[in-house]
């Protein structure tokens, strides 16, 4: 990754930008496919709990994953 | 922006026609034949940019050189100068659809035509983009790093795995979600103004739209770029 070519400030405005509906999307996704499965299996209310969180930690990894991007080389 | 941009609610399709052969119908949208329109300018533009190609570029060759030139650098920027050349066309066909899409309720004379919408403002649209995006992660991906692309879900602790197919699943979801939602509030805004006053009142607004629709388009593309940068970057 080159850091000098004048666009990183552009990225990183984006990525602001982008990082609140990443998080209310896999929280929302995560409750949503829970209540689905529930449903599905009727196993109310214990999979959408679950995946309400599994959501929320999957909506924190990636917000980790936009701001720390894996390098090449690792 | 169409002073009916804010038009919710069912839309009779314009054309209705029935498949042949079957009793089902096919119905087209105002929207499909916006977006037919946005797909045949940029493929003519670019057809008519790149035929006689001349090293001091000039006119429509200008326009597209510029922009496929800016366009690149940024992914450059993002995934490097070798994987831009070869993802890049993909994005920015993205990108340009998308703005031009964004751009089109903002046509003066569009709110003359009833049901007008952006392409854009449709989640069909907007999914169907996403859809592509998730489809191309993989592609792209299995073509860069083969069966080893899958490695990455299980990375870095393998317990993480369902956590990585969430991260995945959920990234067409919030990519469609996004720009669909933009869009969608930005027209109802200004078709609800438009609606009380007419005159000036919704002239902010439209400059607002001005700016969201290039920066959704700038963020949906910033995401795919990072999401096929993520699945083909190379492990040495």
């Amino acid at each position: 990754m080159t850091d000098d070519n004048g666009y990183q400030g552009y990225k990183g405005l984006g990525l602001i930008m982008s990082a609140g509906f990443t998080m209310a999307a896999s929280v929302l996704f995560g409750y949503f496919a829970g209540s689905w499965l529930d449903k599905y299996f009727g196993t109310k209310p214990w999979l959408t709990l679950i995946m309400f969180i599994l959501g929320t930690a999957a909506g924190l990894k990636s917000l980790y994953n936009l701001a720390f991007p894996k390098k090449e080389g690792d | 922006m169409s002073a009916e941009g804010g038009h919710h609610g069912p839309i009779d399709p314009l054309f209705n026609p029935v498949i042949p052969g079957t009793e089902y119908h096919l119905p087209i949208y105002n929207f499909v034949i916006t977006s037919w329109v946005i797909i045949l300018i940029l493929t003519i533009t670019a057809i008519l940019a790149t035929k006689n190609m001349k090293r001091f570029p000039k006119g429509i060759q200008n326009v597209w050189e510029y922009a496929v030139e800016g366009l690149f650098g940024f992914y450059g920027g993002i995934m490097g100068e070798e994987r831009a050349r070869k993802y890049g066309p993909f994005l920015t066909t993205c990108f340009l659809y998308i703005l031009l899409c964004n751009y089109s309720g903002l046509i003066p004379g569009a709110a003359m035509i009833k049901g007008f919408v952006p392409p854009t403002n449709n989640i069909s649209i907007t999914a169907g983009m996403s859809i592509m995006v998730f489809l191309s992660i993989f592609y792209f991906g299995i073509r860069a790093k083969g069966i080893g692309f899958f490695k990455h879900f299980f990375q870095p602790m393998a317990f993480l795995f369902i956590l990585n197919v969430i991260e995945e699943l959920v990234r067409p979801v919030s990519l469609s979600l996004r720009l669909y939602g933009n869009i969608y509030g930005e027209e109802m805004i200004i078709g609800k103004l438009a609606e009380m006053v007419p005159f000036l009142v919704p002239l902010p607004m439209m400059v607002l739209g001005v700016l969201t629709g290039g920066i959704q388009a700038f963020v949906f593309t910033l995401l795919a770029s990072t999401y096929i940068a993520g699945a083909t970057e190379e492990h040495h």
